[in-house]
């Protein structure tokens, strides 16, 4: 018999139906992924990040029975979060943010495409490209900020993204296009830590 | 297990989130799938009621009694159910978008579907005549509607620029009397009419003619066109006259 960690997602679904302590297990799995996502969507404070989490899970939980096993279990835990965190967002507009946090890893892709485009980051320091892809980030629009934090940060691929943000993918893929052109327009320009204070 | 698991378990336990049931999402898709047949069915008859209008208006008559043709012929296209299947066409899109996979696909195909389907769709319905039942009850239920299409029909009343239109009252082989759009009677001569088809019209049947005013209430037809539908009522009857 399987360990409970070696249960697939959808076999995970199938036993919380009959028992819900199998959830811990599923929450286990995705906490530490969508944790990272949330924050890196709103630059929100711990607290805020942690009440999008349980609401996201509890979401999760009381939607199991309509759960598509076509549809990849992570693809769906992630469209539910993100509703949730945009509601969030959207509610708590004004509400105490903090600076973007990613690491090098994270922001090794994005700093990749403005190694290709703009002089400044092959002369700065790799922790002025991090700032830069940072703030960048910050800036975009809504709709181009989670595609590339989809697309760049979280590693997924577009049918995955078309399946989170419940959009065709040849829509996914103009709006990365869209997303990354406005990303390094503004990347690109030189006093870029002063367009966040502005209003 | 961690925290956050640990909470959100407890939460289960004590009642505070429950599971929906499987017949909630169950009903949700019908409602939702239901919802797409039913509005496509009416942008289907809307669209057999255009194939319809389309088809019964005289063009050529319109044509020969306006001013400006464009503008005639564009005046008469009936632009009320071309809003209508449009309005029906976007909610259906929005509708199917709400399916469960049906986000997959592009508005722009998904619209182009639904256009193609709503003609294929009226197309057999107009050729069954489904299209008219529907259109009485709209026509005896709303009076706007009525009124909307008298206007458009009182237009091809316009004796003295050779056209008119009516219904019949009565029909024989050298006059058919009619009462146009207008309300008004007319003695239309056919004497020297030739049948290129079918049958005289018949009375409480809708007509189109051409021709031209010889006096007050008296016509002499060249062209008469049936005005009910391409269908049923293709009988068109050509002026032979002897100064031919």
């Amino acid at each position: 018999m399987k360990k409970t960690n070696d249960k697939t997602d959808a076999e995970l679904v199938a036993l919380t139906l009959r028992n819900p302590d199998y959830f811990a297990e599923l929450v286990n799995r995705y906490e530490k992924k969508l944790f990272r996502y949330v924050r890196r969507l709103g630059a929100l404070a711990n607290e805020g990040v942690e009440d999008i989490l349980q609401d996201s899970f509890l979401k999760i939980y009381m939607n199991l029975n309509g759960f598509d096993p076509e549809l990849p279990f992570s693809s769906w835990a992630y469209r539910i979060t993100h509703n949730e965190a945009i509601s969030y967002m959207r509610k708590s507009k004004g509400a105490q943010t903090v600076p973007l946090q990613s690491d090098d890893d994270d922001s090794a892709d994005l700093i990749k495409i403005l190694e290709s485009e703009i002089d400044v980051a092959k002369d700065a320091s790799r922790n002025d490209s991090i700032e830069r892809v940072r703030i960048a980030i910050r800036l975009l629009p809504e709709k181009y900020r989670e595609v590339l934090i989809l697309r760049y940060m979280e590693d997924l691929n577009y049918s995955e993204i078309s399946d989170i943000l419940k959009m065709p993918m040849g829509t996914v893929a103009t709006l990365v296009n869209r997303a990354k052109n406005k990303f390094k327009e503004i990347a690109k320009r030189k006093k870029l830590d002063e367009l966040i204070n502005t209003p | 297990m961690n925290h956050l698991s640990k909470d959100i378990l407890e939460k289960i336990k004590k009642g505070q989130v429950e599971l929906r049931p499987k017949w909630y999402f169950r009903a949700l898709r019908t409602a939702i799938w239901s919802a797409v047949i039913f509005v496509s069915i009416f942008a289907a008859l809307s669209s057999a009621i255009v194939i319809r209008h389309v088809l019964s208006t005289d063009w050529e008559l319109a044509r020969s009694i306006s001013d400006n043709s464009i503008i005639s012929t564009l005046s008469l296209l009936p632009y009320l159910w071309i809003g209508v299947i449009t309005l029906l066409i976007l909610a259906s899109d929005l509708l199917f978008r709400n399916t469960n996979k049906g986000y997959r696909y592009r508005t722009t195909s998904v619209i182009m579907a639904s256009v193609i389907i709503s003609l294929a769709i009226g197309t057999g319905l107009f050729a069954a005549d489904a299209d008219q039942p529907f259109e009485a009850v709209i026509r005896k239920n709303i009076k706007p509607y009525e009124q909307w299409e008298t206007k458009r029909q009182v237009k091809f009343v316009a004796p003295e620029k050779g056209g008119i239109a009516g219904e019949v009252e009565s029909a024989d082989k050298e006059i058919i009397r009619i009462r146009d759009f207008r309300g008004n009677s007319w003695d239309i001569d056919t004497k020297e009419t030739k049948y290129t088809r079918g049958r005289l019209p018949e009375k409480g049947e809708r007509i189109g003619v051409m021709g031209e005013k010889t006096q007050e209430g008296a016509f002499k037809a060249k062209r008469i066109r049936s005005w009910n539908g391409f269908k049923k009522h293709s009988a068109s009857l050509e002026h032979r006259s002897q100064n031919q």
